[in-house]
């Protein structure tokens, strides 16, 4: 599953809504933060908490959301099925760190740009630990999102709490197109128009 | 004035029998060159077949003394001479002789032997090994100030003097000495394509997570389906191509091997996978149209190969392809191949956006899909897709606490496997083959 996580420090709800074009569904009853494509929640310590499953962009919006604010925005991205995760800190509208789990990185299970907090070098010794021994499972992909739940306090997988407000996107909230989805397969339609060029020639003459 | 005539008269008189002279001594000259010529042309030819008499003796001696410095050959593992016959009075004085019959019989082994040896490496080197040979050889003549050319072309006469000799004399043993040349040479390139080949290619890498489920029985029999098909595709593909219509041996041939190709790419390497379905569809389709023949071993070879080739680089290619895939692009991957695994299972898959599941243990998994059938819930599916990708602890946790909870675990060279295989059962390989292709409908001769 792919979840994008924004959290907002010392603003209000609407504020952060408004900067990222999202509104709350008109009676909509409340529930999880997975019941509908945008879901946004208050959590102790003054942070506004928005999710999504698909539509959040993490880099495009966090950068919005962090602009609303002089304290802390934080945010984080996971792809859970090839297992790489991302997230990154502002302060004052300024990004201060990023944290990036790739698993096809052996060298560097967790890459760090700028300066991360303290609780980071904690939290990847916790992974690395146990990540000893056990080849199956991937302990460091949970880091960049404990970085954030930290702050937060918002961990998806662990989260309970039913009283997510339910969002949707309005007109103002900007449509970014999935450049990825558009060009994966043009090689592949290459190499065939490749082989189709090579067989009809050899087939002709 | 007539005086002036008649001297007029007189002179051209004189050039008449000029002229005359002259055409007489170019007569003579003529035949004196024409016999010159034909002198010429006897003592050339004279030359020419003493010469050739030299060179043939030459390489016969040659040929003797090479046999002899490898092992002692028999009389009768010459040139040109007549198969041994073992009723021959000559053998059977031997044989009637004490001790005589050990030394008849080993040096008639070591030439079995030795022909099958150079079976095995002509097979081995794809027919290369007499020019291998023949150019050690000259290279070594060089160095004792031979020429190059010359020496290569009396090497090469002799490799094929004694292959001719080896096809008469001792065709079982040479025939044997060709299928383990051939067995060697898939062998060796089994190790090539297998753990070399991969070492090579590192997207052609990774391993599966443990939990994976295992393909079922309808999974495998689907994807041997898809494997028939596409041997189906090819097979009318090469017709329209070459405008002929292929037998139901050729038809039945492609389904055999695009179905084994198949079922050997499930284990990843798609160059072993392509060369298995040519080697298999080469073999039954010579089978099926009337029985193997004389060049069924060299075309099954060269369709092994070819289909290696164009599997492996395809399917390396691909492979590489989706291992550089952006992660949006992998995450959506990884899911459509679990759909497809819930198509060919005779699931339904539910809406794409997840939901949680509350776990036993405590905390809750978001699975990637979920299945029905006739409406109830059936799997919670968690994809998977790259060389390391691996579970996380959560979802561990899922696998263990459980019952329904499956794991998709794909790679990209299995995306490679998939089209690598197809282009190789599909492609029509046939321009690259040298042995000739029989007519629809030939039998074996």
């Amino acid at each position: 599953m792919r979840a994008t996580l924004i959290g907002v420090q010392g603003v209000e709800l609407e504020v952060v809504l408004e900067a990222l074009g999202l509104e709350p569904i008109p009676g909509a009853p409340t529930g999880d933060w997975v019941d509908c494509d945008y879901s946004c929640r208050a959590f102790p310590g003054g942070w506004v908490v928005v999710t999504s499953q698909l539509g959040l962009d993490l880099t495009a919006d966090l950068e919005l959301a962090a602009a609303t604010t002089d304290q802390m925005a934080v945010g984080c991205e996971i792809y859970s099925i090839p297992m790489h995760s991302y997230a990154h800190g502002y302060l004052g509208g300024q990004l201060k760190w990023s944290v990036t789990h790739d698993p096809d990185d052996e060298a560097r299970p967790l890459s760090v740009d700028g300066t991360p907090p303290a609780i980071l070098a904690d939290l990847e010794a916790k992974a690395l630990k146990a990540q000893a021994g056990q080849d199956d499972v991937d302990f460091v992909f949970e880091v960049p999102m404990q970085l954030v739940g930290h702050y937060t306090g918002f961990i998806y997988d662990e989260d309970e709490a039913t009283d997510w407000v339910r969002l949707r996107a309005t007109a103002a909230r900007p449509v970014r197109p999935d450049k990825a989805r558009r060009c994966n397969w043009r090689p592949l339609f290459l190499i065939g128009l490749l082989v189709l060029v090579v067989w009809l020639w050899r087939t002709i003459l | 004035m007539r005086q002036f005539q008649d001297a007029l008269r007189r002179g051209a008189d004189d050039i008449n029998g000029w002229i005359a002279a002259r055409e007489v001594e170019l007569q003579r000259g003529l035949q004196r060159s024409e016999q010159a010529v034909n002198t010429y042309r006897r003592d050339v030819e004279r030359a020419a077949q003493s010469a050739q008499r030299a060179v043939v003796s030459k390489a016969e001696q040659l040929i003797e003394a090479g046999a002899s410095r490898v092992l002692p050959r028999p009389a009768a593992r010459s040139i040109a001479p007549p198969k041994p016959n073992p009723s021959t009075p000559t053998r059977k004085t031997a044989s009637a002789q004490p001790g005589q019959a050990a030394q008849d019989w080993l040096p008639e082994a070591t030439a079995q032997f030795l022909a099958g040896g150079r079976g095995a490496l002509d097979a081995f080197t794809f027919g290369l090994g007499d020019q291998a040979s023949a150019g050690l050889v000259a290279m070594g003549g060089v160095l004792q100030g031979d020429d190059f050319g010359q020496s290569y072309r009396n090497r090469m006469a002799q490799e094929r003097a004694w292959d001719a000799a080896d096809a008469q004399n001792y065709a079982a043993a040479r025939t044997t000495g060709q299928v383990l040349g051939v067995g060697g040479q898939v062998l060796v390139t089994g190790v090539l394509l297998g753990p070399w080949g991969a070492a090579l290619v590192p997207a052609a890498q990774g391993v599966r997570i443990a939990q994976t489920a295992p393909l079922i029985l309808r999974e495998t029999a689907a994807l041997a389906g898809a494997g028939g098909a596409a041997g189906v595709m090819g097979q009318a593909i090469d017709d329209v191509a070459h405008w002929k219509f292929g037998t139901p041996g050729d038809y039945g041939g492609a389904i055999v091997g695009g179905t084994l190709g198949a079922l050997a790419a499930q284990r990843g390497n798609v160059a072993r996978a392509g060369a298995a379905a040519g080697l298999t569809e080469s073999v039954a389709q010579d089978t099926l149209n009337g029985g193997l023949n004389a060049q069924s071993a060299a075309r099954a070879r060269e369709a092994a190969a070819a289909g290696a080739t164009v599997g492996g680089l395809v399917g390396a290619s691909v492979a590489k392809h989706m291992d550089g895939l952006p992660t949006k692009a992998k995450e959506m991957t990884g899911e459509r191949v679990s759909r497809v695994r819930n198509f060919v299972r005779g699931d339904k898959t539910g809406p794409t956006k997840k939901t949680a599941h509350k776990l036993p243990g405590g905390g809750h998994t978001l699975p990637d899909l979920r299945t029905y059938k006739n409406g109830l819930p059936q799997q919670l599916i968690e994809s998977k897709f790259g060389r390391k990708a691996h579970l996380s602890p959560r979802q561990t946790q899922a696998t263990i606490e459980l019952h329904n909870y499956r794991v998709d675990h794909s790679l990209p060279r299995d995306i490679g496997a998939a089209l690598g295989l197809l282009s190789s059962v599909i492609f029509p390989w046939n321009w690259a083959m040298t042995q000739p292709q029989p007519e629809p409908g030939a039998t074996a001769p």
